[in-house]
């Protein structure tokens, strides 16, 4: 929690603490296979397929070419998926992904097989973006941030629905990724004209009038578990650092016979808007 | 049914034992010290010609029944001067002692009150006891003497951390101590994030620890009972007494109210360690608050011969703010009643109404944003313990209590210029209640026991709406129960024994067994204790913790008992453990549950202690040789990994040295196994992200952890009746960086390589502390 790092920060600051490099043998471990695909609806299916590395070598990640990747679609079309020219990247050509279908992924490697099954979630067809301005104060300096907010008509019917939210400035390359921002539908707001909501809300850097592209995704609770135990490993979307959670371990995986990573398919919903504040306070 | 058998025997035992308690004449009443009237707890009363005795109970009070006849009874107490009186007793009679304080002894440090060979002779074995003379001395960290720290240093009980005043007891983790004040639980002990403990040690009288075994009238967690109790108050005259430290002061008061008959103590502590943080260059810390404050009261009366009525409380709070963007404030009340009643001379009751309550309150505000959390645990305790002193070879304790606990897992309201909400989860209630008897039979000079057996009992009550969730941790079914409806029950036969096998009066053989079980649990969501840890009871998903442990030792005094040794080998099984899902979120979360795996647990080891009792020179030499495992079907496959308390090895070293009269030196040195702890062995990347690979739970260590520290007390010379003394102490005085914590970075030049970087929070750390009293 942050609340709990403030109080550290501050212990830390009263007792003069300090910090050492120092040497902790690590073990060294038999490079496992980390795969990385996804379905997205309306596009080709990608899988990455790479390796594991020592903790201490240097990032980078060595894919594995001339792995069998296979994809189905449960429903009897099945294709395998070419290698492309980017070490350990493999697309589909043929293969259409809809709503409904369980998508069917097996990697064959080195005599392993390795297989994981993926749902595709229903594309969230109305949403409504809001951005409203917040102001911290940290001793003398005042600092403004842009937050934003989605907001969903609850749609759902009896099952709990997951959602990934991304956004980011029209030319960013990073498109979001590498922050997990997901939330799921069991908190209703109700709205007097607009009836029950889901809210979906991320602090952002963005400044009034940017270009900006806000992708709401549909995902499935695997993929939701995925990402939730991710971050709390990894601490990616609190901006690094060791969060001081509960004992780390491996994030859930789909994916079968000890393989990392996860298969993953997604409905998204895009859209590219600009920068606007709206009036507040008046409905209160 | 083999529950049943055991239940006949206890009282085929009793009965028995009790038909032998005829013709015979009791002696009863209170042994108190003549300085302040506070009742000596554990001074023993020993009858010469029949060589044996009594001690008087955490009351003062004792009672034995002997057959008519001339004899010579002896009252003693360490520290005090023996006092023998004669008698010929030919009726039951009460006879009440004050002691004197043995004014050569005064400055010697004190080991316990109790008898000198206490060890070898009492049925009682995994005891820890440290007298408050001995925490007065001992070097602590900013000067701040803390009992919880200061019993770290025995065998079997491990520190949590760094400066931290948590504890282990034989692999239990730190929620599987029972932790009482006056009676009242203390649902977290800790202040500053567990860098000092909510014990002041002005307001404490006596304490004792019991590892794992603790006899029938103690219940409710699997590890240990730290039974603690506040000082009654001077009921003589006025006392002041106080210090002045570097970073907090403390002050106590007591006085009679009535002479000799009622009187009171308050006693109280604060900080100021947030001064130093207007030093600090940034205006938001400079602006920070972080304190705590202790305020601990007791008043006594005696109403009649037969009762007494003790009235005590503990109000003890944090207080955290940054800036004014966070305002974080938590804390423990607790509040007790007990009235002592003598039935006869032979039947001793106490009753005691307990209150005991825990909460935190964080306030947030970022501009228009504010938000407000809180979150507790309370509870109201009825409790009725008797004794029964049928003679000296022969004492019965039997009783029972209610709680009620109230636990209230989070409020939390948030508003800004669009919501307005606030969220409850939804409070649940429970009653907690036992009954036990335990007796205590010296079967013959060579042979004692004490035996007991304990009911607990356990009932979540609604309101309350039960959930079923299925493996993917979906809800697929909701109970919902009304109110007072019974919502679960749990109940457990708990057996205690501790035999005592004297072989002669320096050597003895103890056995003991005990079962334990654990209604309530805490969530942690972090490694170290924090005020947002959570008390949660047991529900239909969370099973009740169950312990059983045996545990074997031999003890030997050697010369006239200057030297006190002791082996002691112990085997704990634990049941129904609880850890948490991969990712778990448990702050704020109404299905907690669900996040939550269950597994068992072993925990086993071997505890050598060694003290010099009396001379110049005191102190003691403990070793442990311990471990500590765990397996959850859900971790590793099943596999025993280490818990992360287990230390494979743990030494203290503790000296104390009487340079003269006035000048007393003192010195601890600890060693122990670093932590089990889980590091990354390999990596990946998932859109960019580092992620780690884990292979086994706990399978690497923090470096090992050793620490030595200094103490210096001077006592200046008496004016009047004002004494002081100066404390000089040094905390880690060679200045080693032990590690708080360890992560890995990313290089400052390379960031394409990776550092193991360790955090060590305290080097040398000097402090004084100037101490009085009048």
């Amino acid at each position: 929690m942050k609340k709990a790092h403030l109080i550290y920060m501050a212990l830390i600051i009263l007792f003069a603490s300090c910090q050492d490099i120092i040497d902790i043998d690590l073990n060294e471990i038999d490079p496992k296979i980390v795969i990385e695909g996804s379905v997205v609806s309306g596009e080709n299916v990608k899988v990455t397929v790479s390796y594991t590395t020592d903790y201490y070598n240097p990032t980078d990640f060595p894919g594995i070419s001339g792995a069998v990747v296979t994809v189905s679609d449960g429903e009897g079309s099945s294709e395998i998926l070419k290698e492309t020219e980017t070490v350990g990247l493999y697309e589909s050509s043929e293969i259409v992904c809809e709503y409904g279908k369980t998508y069917e992924l097996k990697v064959e490697h080195e005599g392993e097989e390795y297989t994981a099954t993926s749902e595709m979630p229903k594309e969230v067809e109305e949403w409504f973006p809001l951005f409203t301005e917040m102001e911290f104060t940290f001793g003398d300096s005042t600092m403004t941030m842009m937050r934003m907010l989605c907001l969903l008509p609850d749609v759902q019917e009896d099952t709990t629905n997951y959602f990934r939210l991304k956004t980011y400035k029209l030319h960013d390359e990073q498109k979001g990724n590498g922050s997990f921002n997901i939330f799921d539908d069991t908190d209703v707001i109700e709205d007097e004209f607009l009836g029950e909501l889901i809210m979906l809300g991320i602090p952002t850097d963005f400044q009034l009038f940017d270009s900006v592209i806000v992708e709401v995704i549909s995902i499935n609770k695997k993929t939701y578990d995925f990402y939730n135990s991710l971050t709390a490993i990894a601490g990616s979307s609190d901006g690094g650092g060791p969060p001081p959670t509960s004992t780390p371990a491996n994030p859930m995986t789909n994916i079968s016979n000890g393989g990392f990573g996860y298969f993953s398919s997604y409905a998204i919903s895009i859209d590219t808007l600009v920068v606007f504040e709206m009036p507040m306070g008046e409905n209160k | 049914m083999k529950k049943q058998a055991f239940i006949l025997l206890i009282i085929t035992l009793l009965a028995t034992n009790l038909v032998f308690a005829q013709k015979n004449n009791t002696i009863s009443g209170y042994i108190k010290s003549a300085e302040d009237g506070e009742g000596l707890i554990g001074a023993s009363i020993y009858v010469k010609e029949l060589k044996n005795g009594g001690v008087t109970n955490v009351y003062g009070f004792y009672s034995i029944t002997i057959p008519e006849g001339k004899y010579t009874i002896d009252y003693s107490f360490i520290g005090f001067d023996k006092q023998s009186f004669e008698i010929d007793l030919t009726e039951s009679i009460t006879h009440n002692i004050e002691l004197v304080a043995n004014s050569q002894q005064i400055n010697d440090v004190v080991v316990t009150g109790e008898r000198a060979d206490a060890n070898i002779q009492n049925s009682e074995m995994s005891v820890v006891k440290i007298s408050t003379k001995e925490i007065r001395v001992l070097p602590v960290m900013f000067g701040e003497q803390d009992i919880l720290k200061t019993l770290q240093l025995m065998p079997g009980i491990k520190s949590a951390g760094e400066g931290n005043s948590g504890f282990y007891v034989r692999g239990g983790s730190a929620d599987q101590n029972l932790i009482v004040l006056d009676e009242a639980p203390v649902y977290n002990a800790a202040h500053l994030m567990g860098f000092f403990s909510v014990f002041n040690s002005d307001a404490v009288k006596d304490m004792k620890l019991y590892k794992g075994n603790a006899p029938a009238e103690y219940g409710g967690r699997l590890s240990s009972v730290l039974d603690v109790q506040m000082n009654e108050g001077n009921s003589k005259k006025l006392g002041v007494s106080g210090g002045i430290g570097l970073i907090s002061s403390r002050l106590t008061i007591e006085a009679p109210i009535i002479k000799n008959k009622a009187s009171f103590v308050i006693s109280g502590r604060r900080t100021y360690a947030d001064m130093f943080l207007i030093f600090a260059k940034n205006d938001a810390i400079k602006n920070s608050t972080l304190y705590f404050y202790d305020l601990n009261a007791k008043a006594n009366v005696q109403l009649t011969k037969k009762d007494k009525l003790y009235l005590s409380g503990y109000f003890g709070r944090d207080i955290f703010g940054f800036n004014d963007m966070m305002g974080f404030d938590w804390g423990n009340q607790t509040g007790t009643m007990r009235w002592n009643h003598l039935f006869g001379n032979k039947l001793f009751l106490n009753s005691s109404l307990i209150y005991s309550k825990y909460d935190y309150k964080i306030k947030m505000g970022f501009g228009d944003m504010k938000m407000n959390i809180t979150s507790g645990i309370e509870d109201y305790n009825w409790k009725e313990d008797f004794t029964y002193f049928a003679n000296t070879k022969n004492t019965i304790k039997f009783g029972g209590n209610v709680i009620h606990h109230t636990f209230s897992p989070g409020e939390l309201e948030f508003s800004d210029t669009l919501f307005d909400v606030t969220e409850l989860l939804a409070p649940k209630r429970a009653l907690e209640s036992s009954a036990y008897i335990s007796h205590k039979f010296d079967i013959s000079r060579f042979v004692k026991l004490t035996y007991g057996l304990r009911y607990s009992n356990f009932t979540v009550i609604g309101l309350d709406s039960v959930y079923s969730y299925n493996d993917d941790q979906q809800i697929i079914d909701t109970t919902a129960f009304g109110l007072n409806e019974i919502v679960q029950n749990y109940g457990n036969f708990e057996p205690r024994l501790t035999l005592n096998f004297i072989l002669n009066n320096k050597n003895s053989i103890k056995l003991s067994y005990a079962r334990n079980s654990q209604y309530l649990h805490l969530l942690s969501n972090s490694t170290s204790s924090t005020p947002m840890d959570l008390w949660i009871p047991s529900s239909k998903i969370i099973k009740p913790q169950l312990a059983d442990q045996v545990a074997l030792g031999y003890f030997k005094n050697f010369k006239d008992n200057t030297y006190e040794t002791s082996i002691e080998i112990y085997y704990k099984d634990l049941k129904n453990q609880i850890d948490y899902r991969s990712g778990a979120d448990i702050m704020f979360n109404e299905h907690v549950e669900s996040e939550l795996v269950f597994g068992s647990g072993r925990a086993y080891g071997v505890e050598l202690f060694i003290k010099k009792r009396t001379g110049k020179l005191t102190g003691w030499i403990g070793y442990t040789l311990a471990r500590t495992e765990r397996t959850f079907d859900e971790i590793d496959d099943g596999a025993w990994y280490p818990a992360k308390q287990d230390r494979t090895h743990d030494v203290s070293v503790v000296a104390m040295y009487n340079i003269t009269k006035k000048l007393n030196i003192s010195a601890t040195w600890v060693y122990y196994t670093g932590n089990a702890v889980t590091f990354p062995s390999g990596k990946y990347e998932i859109e960019g992200v580092l992620v780690p690979v884990y292979t086994s739970r706990n399978g690497y260590r923090m470096p090992n952890y050793h620490r030595m520290d200094l103490g210096i007390t001077y006592t200046n010379k008496k004016k009047k009746r004002f004494e002081s003394s100066w404390n000089l102490s040094a905390y880690n005085l060679y200045a080693r960086k032990n590690a708080y914590s360890i992560s890995f970075e990313p290089d400052e030049n390379d960031p394409t390589k990776t550092n193991a970087v360790q955090l060590s929070l305290f080097r040398i750390i000097p402090s004084l502390t100037y101490n009085f009293n009048f």
